[in-house]
């Protein structure tokens, strides 16, 4: 084996021991790992001794266990040690892993903190913590992140790298995964050594302590950052200053609330959604065109190799700090800085010394951090880089030999299908059955257009006859797009840019100027007295095509969806990198079936029996991928009769019912701001992430609740970019048409409402009413307008002698004739009933309450025989303000009840709830979530209901009942 | 080979500095001190 082939096969198997470690082993006691490990040793021994009994000699044992089991176990063994690292001194332990705790807190800024414009997020390296009433505890590992928010004039400049601070502050740990297939925020910080998050703004109490804690070399080269951000100031006007500044610094956080004119999206959501976000995510491509300008530079000035290489990994060094130092730029600087150095040193050509870096930059990173290998900028990195390595040699060449005269137009067709298809179908396109069916049916049209290409030969056009430089960029981009962004969009983000596939071409070249004359600009800058004007006279020209990408990505953005996709799993993508790898070895494949039909004739011919055991292994092989095919494609169907998900946002009830005959209701979607530049959409963010992660194409019922804005201000995300069948809501927002804000602040009759008419969560209902208005209108989505006693959905099962109803209905508002648009709001009762031989064997009912009323509670309790005892309450925002509320849920008795709190006055709003609903847990034994916190998930089977909530990922303490069933 | 690669970075560095001669030329307002005021809220902070 070539040793760069044995630095590939040392690193998989490095891999493969961290990942079986995540599956098998996170926080597997010593003597379980012990045992693991001698088992593992025991297997190499005895293919040992087996080799030796056959050959007369230890054949390649020795090899075996050098390069598969050390480094598998050598990344068990790291991984285990990561994830349960927990020793004396380490934060962790020294807190007694609290949820909460209130301290003083002294240490130092350890690496540049994250710049925004209202707050600096500081990654602090604690030496001393002491809790409220206790002593102080030295902290040797795990650091704590603080995000200080500050008003517009009162920049934190004390907040600086290397600096030592001392500040009181409620710790606390992060949230994991609070909604099905959610971000988990807690292992995210974890795999970067961040334990425990504290907030403070300029009215808290730090003092900037005595001392520092610098690396000379860093402080370099962040005042170099500084300086080079000045000039972008100087010589490029706003917004491109800001993009110049997020692909060259790394400061992509400047492009927050940035909107082209008559834009509904950011331009950093137009990067997003065109597929070409990658430009601001430094990694790969810009340390490529850092490295290509410096080069061609010290090439141009007749610098020798060696020494052009070596001052160039020393900027690289310099670039990775000044952008921060991310795993995606430092697996970059590694490779690059190793292929530099090994072209330069050795006797090796570029092409091997690239093969080498990517597998020692893979080690480097995972050797000092395993956790990394889970993260997404890892993956989507080393995804990128493997692609490009691995597929782009073998789609050239497939394009190369198929792609000529009527195949090169049937290319070109298929191309089209896909994007025309993407473009009509949307969403639907990409489920499993449709988007195989699609490319088995491209494979069988090709192959016959290729047959009749080899019947006719018509030469041309032929892939051939393309220039070269550009065929290399396009194979380059189908394997990006087949090796990476296909698979990884889906598993990552359940959304698929298909923009990327066109705007690439666009984007990728530009950017490669941008950057470069950005870079020369900088650098001239730094001469004196003319150096600004220089600067001024580049960037002059960079400004024009800093705007054109801009531009681009703006019209890429609208000219092409943005789909949501099913969320991938695990198994599905290693299914499909499986095939991947079928398909790139078919040579192999053909030439192992040569070998199994010779050794099977051979075996025949000696009247040995062995010659089934041949025939079987390869008819095994396809039986087992077929099976797991089919397996993938028609999974099982779901145990559960009903499935009923309350989502945790930050105060909305947001609702995701699948009905026994499997129809997706929701209920509102959640809320969508924009404060001071920052956009949080969480329609986008939490909902339909988590309905992607069930599999969810379409929604059959979308209920609003109401308008509100923490209800219904995200609904158009949902109406603009995913398929609803009918809108229901309790007021007609039909008669908004041609109403004035004015106006429609008036219908309420209200002077605290006119008094406030400025008040976001006033504006917020009007413009949720004209935008749901206008969307359902062009989509032809029917509206129905809901009152009390209003049957929204039924439907009934019958097996046998059993049957199994679910009704879904509105207790809540009582029909007034006129729409008020601030009062009506839905209160919904949910009934799912299980009888047999028509006796009521099962009944579990659920009370979803909207907004916070104004009076609609009082009409409520007049309905009090609608509504006996609850299984399930979901109280609504800001219940603690209404006491009609309260005598309602004294009525309903809920066995669960469910509510959110405002995350800056959890513990105030959480004591208030014990004072004031305490007598649930005395009269009815009733069990508290906090929703704000993280999801909770009922699974209803037969007669029997089963409770998930996101404590069971490990993330919040959770009050199980008996009747939990993990599935 | 590399004469061809000298010419082609002769040609764009020419291009860039007569695209950057007609921006400063045409647009009146690209100075260093239209460029700082209208930057004035991206990362002011950071560089007094």
């Amino acid at each position: 084996m070539y040793w760069e082939n044995k630095l590939y096969v040392f690193t998989l198997a490095l891999v493969a021991g961290i990942l079986v470690t995540f599956g098998i082993f996170p926080a597997a006691p010593v003597p379980v790992l012990l045992a693991f490990f001698a088992a593992v040793l025991l297997a190499g021994l005895a293919l040992g001794f087996v080799s030796f009994k056959k050959h007369g000699y230890i054949a390649k044992a020795p090899t075996l266990i050098v390069f598969y089991a050390v480094p598998f176990l050598l990344g068990v063994l790291l991984t285990h040690n990561a994830l349960s690292d927990v020793k004396k001194g380490h934060i962790l332990k020294e807190l007694g892993d609290a949820k909460t705790v209130q301290a003083k807190i002294s240490g130092y800024i350890y690496c540049e903190p994250e710049y925004f414009e209202d707050r600096v997020r500081v990654y602090l390296a604690p030496e001393t913590v002491t809790p409220k009433g206790g002593e102080a505890l030295k902290i040797k590992k795990g650091r704590i992140l603080v995000n200080y928010s500050f008003e517009k004039g009162k920049f934190p400049s004390f907040l600086e790298y290397g600096n030592y601070i001392e500040f009181e502050a409620l710790l606390q740990r992060p949230s994991g995964e609070t909604n099905p297939g959610g971000f988990n925020y807690k292992k995210f910080l974890e795999s970067t050594g961040v334990y425990y998050t504290a907030f403070l703004n300029d009215r808290s109490d730090v003092t900037l302590l005595s001392g520092t804690k610098r690396n000379a070399f860093v402080v370099f080269s962040l005042n170099l950052k500084r300086k080079f951000l000045s000039t972008i100031r100087k010589t490029v006007p706003y917004p491109e200053s800001a993009f110049l500044g997020g692909i060259t610094l790394g400061l992509r956080y400047g492009l927050e609330g940035i909107f082209l004119p008559g834009s509904d999206f950011q331009i950093k959501d137009d990067f997003k959604r065109s597929g070409v976000n990658h430009v601001l995510a430094v990694s790969g491509l810009h340390v490529t065109i850092i490295t290509v300008f410096f080069l061609g530079f010290f090439s141009l000035v007749g610098v020798p190799k060696r020494w052009s290489n070596v001052i160039t990994v020393i900027f690289l060094i310099i670039f990775a700090i000044i952008t921060g130092g991310r795993p995606s730029t430092l697996r970059a600087v590694i490779m690059h800085g190793f292929i530099l150095l090994v072209w330069a040193f050795s006797k090796k050509n570029l092409r091997a010394s690239v093969a080498i870096g990517i597998a020692v930059a893979g080690l480097s990173i995972l050797l000092v951090n395993p956790l990394l290998l889970r993260e997404a900028s890892f993956s989507l990195s080393f995804g990128a880089v493997l692609s490009l390595i691995i597929l782009t040699p073998f789609i050239d060449d497939l394009f190369k030999k198929y792609l000529i005269g009527y195949a090169f137009w049937a290319g070109v067709l298929v191309v089209a299908a896909f994007t025309c298809l993407n473009i009509v179908m949307r969403e639907s396109f990409y489920s499993p059955p449709v988007i195989l069916s699609f490319f088995a049916a491209a494979g069988v049209f090709l192959f016959f257009v290729n047959k009749l290409e080899e019947r006719t030969k018509l030469p041309f056009p032929s892939y051939r006859k393309i220039p070269g430089y550009l065929i290399s960029f396009i194979s380059s981009q189908f394997a990006i797009q087949f090796g990476m962004m296909l698979p990884l969009s889906a598993y990552y983000f359940g959304r698929y840019p298909i923009a990327g596939m066109y705007a690439n071409y666009v984007a990728i070249p530009l950017v490669g100027v941008n950057v470069q004359v950005g870079m020369m600009a900088v650098i001239a800058s730094l001469i004196p007295v003319a150096g600004v004007y220089i600067a001024l006279l580049l960037n002059a020209a960079n400004w024009i095509l800093l705007k054109f990408f801009i531009q681009s990505a703006h019209f890429f953005s609208t000219a092409f969806p943005y789909p949501f996709v099913k969320k991938l799993g695990f198994k599905e993508i290693l299914y499909y990198y499986i095939v991947l790898f079928i398909i790139l070895n078919i040579p192999w494949i053909k030439a192992r079936l040569l070998d199994v039909k010779y050794y099977t004739m051979l075996y025949q011919q000696k009247k040995d029996k062995r010659h089934k055991l041949v025939r079987a292994a390869p008819l095994s092989a396809v039986i087992l991928f077929i099976a797991v095919t089919v397996f993938l494609l028609f999974p099982p169907r779901r145990q559960y009769d009903a499935d009923i998900t309350f989502f945790s946002l930050a105060r909305g009830n947001c609702v995701f019912i699948r009905t026994l005959k499997n129809k997706n209701i929701l209920i509102n979607a959640g809320r969508h701001s924009l404060y001071k530049k920052r956009e949080w959409d969480e329609a986008d963010r939490v909902i339909m992430n988590s309905l992607m992660h069930y599999g969810i194409s379409g929604i059959d019922k979308f209920i609003l609740t109401d308008l509100s804005d923490e209800n219904a201000s995200a609904a158009s995300t949902i109406l603009k970019e995913y398929p609803v069948k009918s809108i229901y809501l309790p007021t007609n927002i039909e008669d908004i048409k041609g109403l004035s804000y004015d106006d429609f602040v008036n219908t309420a009759g209200s002077d605290y409402l006119m008094k406030n008419m400025g008040a976001y969560w006033v504006k917020s209902r009007y413009d949720s009413a004209l935008v749901v208005n206008k969307i359902r209108n062009a989509k032809n989505i029917p509206l129905i307008v809901v009152k009390t006693g209003d049957y929204i959905h039924s439907e009934s099962v019958t097996v046998g002698n059993s049957e199994k109803r679910l009704e879904i209905y509105a207790l809540a508002p009582l029909m007034s004739g006129k729409s008020d648009y601030f009062n009506d709001n839905l209160v919904i009762k949910v009934d799912y009933t299980y009888l047999r031989g028509g006796l009521e064997i099962g009944k579990k009912q659920f009370l979803i309450f909207g907004d916070h009323d104004r009076g609609r509670t009082k009409e409520l309790l007049k309905q009090k025989e609608y509504f006996g005892r609850t299984d399930v309450l979901a109280a609504p925002a800001r219940f603690l303000w209404n006491d009609d509320f309260k005598k309602v849920v004294s009525h309903a008795l809920p066995a669960d009840f469910l509510f959110h709190v405002d995350h800056f006055k959890q513990d105030e709003e959480t004591m208030e709830i014990s004072a004031k609903y305490g007598f649930l847990s005395d009269k009815a034994g009733s069990n508290f979530f906090n929703i704000s916190q993280g999801y909770v998930r009922y699974l209803i089977r037969d007669a029997d209901m089963y409770r998930k909530t996101a404590a069971d990922s490990g993330s919040i303490e959770d009050t199980l009942t008996d009747n939990t069933f993990e599935f | 080979m590399a004469k061809r690669k000298n010419v082609w970075t002769i040609v764009i560095a020419l291009a860039l500095i007569i695209l950057g001669i007609a921006v400063l030329a045409l647009k009146k307002d690209y100075t260093i001190e239209d460029n700082l005021r209208s930057n004035s809220e991206y990362y002011e902070f950071l560089c007094k």
